[in-house]
């Protein structure tokens, strides 16, 4: 494999839900190690990109590539093997373990057999990695939705997949797990996975994520670092609100406020 | 653990022995009492020599229980076992704990079928197989193929869709079904056999019949124990089941077929006898928790240890009138099942 070449390699995709249009014509290019933050409005087309990169989607138009070849040709099991996805929520009908949730993530390691004891090992590490052992032996459908999400992150890392694409995964989560899981997101990503993540809050993206694409209808409509990405003009079009933008921790990363539609009186 | 865990061996240990008792007590009450000595002789005869061997041999007991008790209480077990797995495939895929093996319209299907057949013949038996037993087979198979094949709209079949389908078809089975008991005498005069199939029971079985459904339904039991981890991966959804690296297209189409062929064998082997697909299921995974590989063991014993002491009961209950089986297993697996949901919920949440 070329090493200039990009790992994930999106041409010129579109796709519709019925007449819906959800993704418009984006080309994105993302290399091996990198930490990309999606960003975008509410319906904006994130998660329909990512389930396009996961392959769970086929673009009508264009073609998504992985390592130079396209998705539909890639075995089912090895892209499994690749790539694991976080979801924004998952219910279960009947509700099995958190560790039984987070071994689940090892079967397409362990296609139809039982657990190996390398399985258990990538499970109860990854708990430990999201400090949720405390959980392992709690009933999923117990769980608060921010256990929940650590749960289905952890079944995620249990998979050890080179390429992690998460929608959302800190959106349940307090500000102190929100910052924990994207510093341990910035932390496997250092040791050499590629993540993408769908993220809705602006300044911790600012902060975590070295590049952020910003895609709004469908449309891609900026693609850099924080600073580039992050500017007044373009988030005040896009979101269609009226924002304020500050420097607390230096020109590298703006933090966004919404301004408020009626300024509240102070007494 | 998705390995089988020490106590869910044992579990499935006590439901075996469970399972071997309830077929030696079934084998022995009846009309006619055999002693547990007797059945030892006979299948020392039968295993040492062959069934004639043993007929040979010439008592009464042995003959009754070679040619009535063995098929009777066989039939039990491989009816409850397969609507009991069956019962998980189905709950697993639909993701859905009201699902049962009727669901996709193998019952409604199975009624045409046996409806038909007693219009036709008039006899309730033919050919040692029987006209029914194949009809209701062929009819619950043609019913699910029908159900999901227009569930199936631009190469997707999503499982709200399956269960309404099979929601629609049934209904619409069953209203023909009643048309062709008010317009067809024949048939009105065959209403006791049809009773007989719609509520179930194992009065009619044969062994030739027994022997070809067997292995049948042993490959559909090894199945559906070898396909736990895609079931596992099923109940996160069929997102994330592709995200596992799962065919979900083709895994469903297997799950519903195996399903199907299991639902359909018992039912042309007994009729329609409701519940226990809904039950053994939640029975086992309050037992045993929802990974399927355990699960799918647990339930397929407990259905059919179930079953075989339901036949028993509605053969002694009333006797000698025999009460349809499935009305005993309503009476009696409701409240258990009650019980369990009420008493035993704290560790299993929906």
């Amino acid at each position: 494999m070329n090493s200039n070449e990009p790992l994930f390699h999106l041409m010129e995709i579109s796709y519709k839900y019925h007449r819906t249009t959800a993704v418009a014509g984006i080309t994105l290019s993302i290399a091996a190690g990198e930490f990309v933050g999606l960003i975008g409005p509410n319906g904006s087309g994130k998660t329909t990109l990512l389930r396009l990169m996961s392959g769970f989607m086929q673009p009508y138009e264009g073609k998504v590539c992985l390592d130079q070849i396209p998705l539909d040709q890639w075995p089912l099991k090895s892209l499994a093997q690749n790539i694991a996805v976080v979801p924004q929520q998952v219910t279960i009908p009947f509700s099995f373990t958190g560790k039984q949730m987070v071994l689940l993530g090892r079967i397409p390691h362990m296609g139809l057999s039982t657990p190996s004891p390398k399985d258990h090992t990538a499970a109860v590490q990854s708990l430990e990695l999201i400090d949720a052992l405390d959980l392992a032996e709690r009933s999923y459908n117990t769980l608060s939705s921010g256990e929940k999400q650590k749960i289905i992150l952890a079944q995620a890392m249990a998979r050890n997949s080179r390429i992690l694409l998460l929608d959302e995964p800190i959106s349940h989560l307090d500000i102190k797990w929100q910052t924990q899981t994207l510093q341990l997101l910035s932390q496997i990503n250092s040791q050499g996975s590629t993540i993408i993540t769908a993220i809705h809050d602006l300044n911790l993206a600012a902060i975590y994520f070295p590049r952020l694409v910003l895609i709004s209808q469908g449309q891609l409509i900026a693609d850099g670092p924080p600073s580039t990405v992050l500017t007044k003009q373009l988030l005040e079009q896009v979101y269609e609100t009226a924002i304020a933008i500050h420097y607390p921790f230096g020109p590298k990363y703006p933090q966004i406020s919404p301004m408020p539609l009626e300024v509240p009186t102070v007494n | 653990m998705l390995k089988i865990r020490n106590s869910q061996k044992f579990t499935i240990v006590l439901l075996s022995i469970t399972l071997l008792l309830s077929l030696l007590i079934g084998m022995s009450y009846g009309s006619v009492s055999i002693s547990l000595k007797t059945i030892f002789t006979t299948f020392t005869y039968l295993f040492l020599f062959s069934g004639d061997a043993a007929e040979n041999r010439g008592t009464i007991e042995s003959v009754i229980l070679i040619d009535i008790r063995l098929p009777r209480v066989l039939s039990a077990a491989l009816v409850g076992a397969s609507l009991a797995a069956s019962g998980v495939l189905f709950q697993g895929l639909l993701r859905n704990p009201m699902a049962d093996p009727y669901f996709l319209g193998t019952s409604a299907g199975a009624a045409l079928g046996a409806t038909l057949a007693l219009s036709l013949t008039g006899a309730p038996s033919l050919l040692g197989w029987g006209l029914v037993p194949t009809l209701a087979f062929a009819g619950a198979i043609v019913t699910v193929t029908a159900v999901y094949l227009m569930a199936t709209i631009d190469g997707t079949t999503p499982v709200i869709r399956l269960i309404l389908m099979g929601f629609v078809v049934s209904a619409v089975l069953m209203a023909v079904v009643t048309l062709l008991i008010v317009l067809n005498s024949k048939l009105q005069l065959n209403l006791r056999h049809l009773v007989a199939f719609l509520f179930g029971g194992f009065g009619t079985n044969n062994w030739h019949q027994i022997l070809t459904l067997m292995p049948v339904i042993f490959i559909g039991l090894a199945y559906a124990t070898a396909t736990s981890n895609i079931l596992n991966a099923f109940s996160l959804g069929e997102e994330a089941a592709y995200n596992m690296g799962i065919h979900v297209r083709r895994h469903k189409a297997l799950i519903i077929i195996v399903g199907s062929i299991l639902t359909s064998s018992a039912v042309s082997l007994s009729g329609l006898i409701g519940f226990i697909g809904l039950m053994a299921p939640h029975a086992a995974r309050i037992a045993i928790g929802p990974d399927h590989r355990p699960l799918i063991l647990a339930s397929s014993l407990a259905g059919a240890t179930f079953m075989v002491f339901s036949d028993l009961i509605a053969r002694i209950a009333l006797a000698p009138t025999e009460i349809p089986v499935g009305v005993i297993t309503a009476i009696l697996g409701a409240p258990l099942l009650l019980y369990l949901l009420r008493n035993r919920a704290n560790t299993y949440e929906f």
